[in-house]
């Protein structure tokens, strides 16, 4: 009997690597994710504060666009959190409007929170 | 001494060239996401600057508020420093002349986390919007 043959070792070297593979490959998907989500929620930041800030538009309207952005993911709509405000910067009136929702991570068992403000020039104001 | 053996540990073999293929890819798609925020940065400060010029009731307002709106865009996405500028340019003039067009052009310098031996690499990343001035005025 050999013990020196090297048969069905590629089936245990890939046995060994399989894990690894795994985790990187699931590593990679999860930050394709989170990616994917925080330009979904800029988007409705983005939209909803330019909305609220038009002359013949309300706090109201610039919200209920930031939800229908945030409704194409069910994960981010239920868990968005949606401000609306009127500052003052430079002498220059602006709404902001702040976007905060949750991504959670399954096989970590961890929620991140993410948040995206855009603020827009006040038309009402001018 | 024999030295055409596959003996070695598959793992160590893997992790090496898991670290050789991992660390460009890393340096490559953190470039690739730092220019990409910048232009999307920059696009949504022209575009509002653009809008906020030829809303204003005055051309030193309209100045003002361009300015303003698109440092604001600029923090917004985080991507405000000194290298950020802002330009204005009109067709007509005065600048508000009703049915002309005002351009602003916003760009940013990225600098790019590149290793020594590439040197510290720098993009410019550049948006112009146009926006018409209502007939109306």
């Amino acid at each position: 009997m050999s013990f020196n043959s090297s048969r069905g070792s590629s089936v245990v070297d890939f046995v060994l690597v399989a894990p690894l593979l795994i985790v990187v490959f699931v590593a990679a998907t999860q930050a394709e994710m989170f990616l994917a989500d925080k330009s979904t929620i800029s988007s409705a930041a983005i939209a909803g504060a330019r909305d609220a800030s038009m002359a013949d538009a309300s706090s109201a309207q610039g919200i209920a666009l930031a939800q229908k952005i945030l409704s194409g993911k069910k994960d981010l709509s239920n868990s968005a959190k949606i401000s609306i405000s009127r500052e003052q910067t430079s002498g220059v009136d602006f709404v902001r409007m702040t976007v905060e929702c949750e991504f959670k991570i399954p096989w970590l068992d961890q929620v991140v929170h993410i948040s995206s403000t855009s603020r827009a020039l006040d038309e009402k104001a001018l | 001494m024999k030295i055409s053996t596959d003996e070695g540990n598959v793992i160590v073999e893997f992790i090496g060239v898991l670290v050789a293929l991992v660390v460009p890819i890393t340096i490559i798609a953190s470039a690739s996401v730092s220019i990409s925020q910048a232009y999307l940065a920059t696009e949504v400060a022209s575009r509002a600057a653009s809008r906020a010029f030829v809303i204003s009731n005055t051309e030193i307002n309209a100045r003002k508020h361009a300015y303003a709106v698109s440092k604001v865009a600029m923090q917004d996405h985080g991507a405000f420093d000194n290298s950020v500028v802002t330009k204005i340019s009109c067709s007509n003039s005065p600048c508000l002349s009703p049915s002309g067009y005002v351009t602003v052009t916003v760009q940013r310098q990225v600098s790019l986390a590149l290793p020594a031996p590439f040197g510290s690499r720098k993009i410019l990343v550049k948006a112009s919007s146009t926006s018409v001035v209502d007939e109306l005025g």
